[in-house]
């Protein structure tokens, strides 16, 4: 990886440990019990000075380069990435009102169409997948609510 | 020899039945390209939560074992290591499968894996028992300087970076101080009812190894079905064995340097497999086959990455410092079976501890087994598409996240931790020390607290936390281990 990749993808780490730090630190000392607050208060200063040491050394780094990799392809990959993350955040937001194995269907259908090869309009493909889902349903609904018994939220459905 | 006393707990029905299902399913999740063992144990952690805690710890003594020796696999067939430990197996591997030799390499990797991880276990079973008798001696100054120990060892010497490690070591102490004060009881950090409970141990297991796995797989989905798996040629399952066991010098430099790797604290399985493909290829009469298809190359690696297996658990289950990330979420399923590290496992969880390391010896024998039939099939483990596997870790991540207190708001926070977690792992912040952060972080309070009443009572605060010699060695390590890593990332910055 060439200094200039380096130094972006440097940026962003100390960034996020300045952030996470600072947050943490006013979090623990702000309108806060001292004798409550000992120990995150003590975690949260080391938190600082390291967060610092890493800006201090972030600082003597080089110019910057792309946010790309030496393929070319974006440090995040975003949008590959976007689908999933809609559908992960989305299934447990339902969970509660669908039903645990309603929204796992329902997200097990979404991801095999979304990053399957063929096109999701493909009767054929689409009947296939969807199968899939409703057998991989049927194995742990069995497996997990039949045989060990453990119960996960309904909603209007299952 | 206590521990032939406790076999027969390991030779029942049900434990056999968990251990084959333990073994075969760390094979085929460490086969799985992209799948880590670290994952596969985070996972399978709240399947154990109804289970005894023998047969639970049994369950994922068998896929820790497993999960090692499955990553060979894709190393060998798609030159894609399963797990990081596997990386110097695929030098020579991949390129035994080229010659149309796949089977064979596969071969010698069960053989090794099983010679090593034996002599691993052995080292486990005779150093544990006088190790823990030391951790007798402790206070509560000494507890605290273990568990601050563990999470400067993880965070530096196995991490890429020093500041980044620790500063991940101390953010999972953070997160650990959500909850209740545990010397007043009143709440900390809690703006939301569902941060009432603290953030549990498995909850954060799973949140920060399997979730980012699920987005990475979805990242890398464009990618699935580029690279060839190869055909696994002719197989010759006792000539393979007859060339393995001739191989002793390899064997022996693997087994020794796998041992010896593991019992360093955070050093790992791919430190292991590559100093004894180094190692065995200085002294090999011809240095130059390696890298072309040696089978010495993958007997050394693969028994160098299973010998770790065994030791790695010795300062895990001796002093709670782990000896690899995977080691790491062991803990937790230690700690959550209510097995606390220490002398205690030896006297009055005797038999559930003996039961466990019992049964990774006896992991070993079924790992070769099982490992040379399904290396036979193995093209077909290579061939489950990356989203498909990301959709079944998604919904039993989620499923496992939920089961263990039929709580939402772990699921949420699963979910959360996850996101968080595949973010920072762009930026190069680890989750081992992260989560030991988060599975330390109550002793280290607790042993801090407890500490600051007796030193004010006494002599001081300070005075009570460095004096002592095992203060003062503890407070050493961890100088040491931060100095050692800042000296060796300078070193190599310079080599560049």
């Amino acid at each position: 990886m060439n200094r200039a990749i380096i130094h972006q993808q440097e940026f962003w780490a100390t960034l996020y440990g300045l952030v996470i730090a600072a947050a943490f630190a006013i979090l623990s000392f702000w309108k806060t019990d001292p004798e409550v607050y000992l120990f995150p208060r003590i975690i949260s200063a080391l938190m600082l000075l390291l967060a610092l040491v890493q800006v201090i050394s972030f600082l003597r780094w080089s110019p910057p380069g792309p946010a790309a990799d030496e393929t070319g392809r974006p440090r995040i990959p975003w949008r590959q990435l976007a689908g999933g993350l809609g559908i992960s955040i989305t299934m447990v937001l339902l969970m509660e009102t669908l039903g645990f194995y309603t929204s796992s269907f329902l997200a097990f259908l979404a991801i095999i169409v979304l990053y399957g090869k063929r096109q999701v309009a493909d009767p054929r493909s689409l009947a296939i997948k969807t199968g899939i889902s409703a057998a991989f349903m049927v194995l742990i609904f069995t497996l997990f609510w039949k045989l060990l018994h453990v119960r996960t939220p309904t909603g209007w459905l299952l | 020899m206590e521990f032939l006393t406790h076999f027969d707990k390991v030779f029942t029905l049900y434990h056999i039945g968990l251990l084959l299902g333990g073994t075969l399913a760390g094979l085929v999740l460490g086969a799985l390209p992209g799948l880590s063992p670290t994952m596969a144990v985070a996972l399978m952690i709240p399947f154990t939560f109804h289970m005894e805690p023998a047969s639970g710890l049994i369950l994922l003594g068998a896929m820790y074992t497993s999960t090692v020796a499955g990553g060979a696999i894709s190393a060998i067939l798609v030159n894609v290591p399963g797990a990081p430990a596997n990386i110097a197996t695929a030098l020579d591997g991949h390129n035994m499968a080229n010659q149309g030799r796949a089977a064979e390499a596969l071969q010698y990797c069960f053989i090794s894996s099983f010679t090593g991880g034996l002599i691993g276990i052995l080292v486990l079973i005779f150093f544990t028992p006088p190790l823990a008798e030391l951790a007798l001696r402790f206070g509560p100054s000494e507890l605290f300087w273990i568990a601050i120990m563990g999470i400067t060892i993880i965070g530096t010497i196995g991490s890429s970076s020093v500041v980044k490690g620790l500063l991940a070591g101390l953010f999972g102490l953070a997160l650990s101080t959500i909850g209740d004060n545990p010397m007043l009881g009143e709440e900390r950090f809690v703006f939301s009812e569902h941060l009432e409970s603290g953030v549990h141990i498995v909850v954060a297991l799973i949140g920060l190894f399997a979730i980012p796995q699920v987005f990475t797989l979805f990242a890398n989905a464009a990618e699935d079905d580029q690279s060839t798996v190869h055909k696994l040629g002719q197989s010759r399952l006792f000539q393979s064995i007859r060339y393995n066991l001739s191989r002793f010098r390899a064997l022996c430099i693997g087994s020794l340097i796998g041992t010896v790797v593991g019992i360093i604290p955070g050093a790992g399985g791919q430190i292991a497999g590559l100093v004894a493909y180094d190692q065995t290829r200085k002294t090999s009469k011809d240095p130059d086959k390696f890298g072309q298809g040696e089978p010495d190359g993958i007997i050394a690696a693969e028994s160098a990455n299973n010998a770790m297996v065994g030791p790695s658990l010795v300062p895990l289950l001796t002093l709670s410092i782990p000896g690899s990330p995977t080691a790491a979420v062991l803990l937790g399923g230690l700690l959550i079976h209510g097995l606390f590290p220490g002398p205690d496992l030896f006297s009055i969880h005797g038999e559930t501890t003996w039961t466990f390391i019992n049964s990774l010896l006896v992991a070993q024998f079924f790992m070769v087994v099982i490992g040379l039939f399904l290396s036979q099939h193995s093209g077909l483990i290579m061939k489950v598409p990356g989203h498909y596997m990301a959709a079944v870790i998604l919904v039993l991540a989620v499923f496992g996240t939920y089961s263990i207190q039929s709580s939402y708001s772990d699921v949420l926070i699963m979910m959360l931790l996850g996101i968080f977690m595949y973010f920072a792992s762009r930026f190069g912040y680890g989750p081992a020390p992260l989560v030991l952060g988060i599975i330390l972080g109550p002793i280290a309070e607790d042993n801090f607290l407890q500490g600051k009443l007796i030193g004010e009572s006494g002599d001081g605060l300070f005075s009570y936390f460095t004096s002592g010699p095992i203060n003062l060695i503890l407070i050493s390590l961890c100088i040491g281990s931060i100095v050692y890593s800042i000296y060796s990332s300078r070193k190599s910055k310079t080599a560049d």
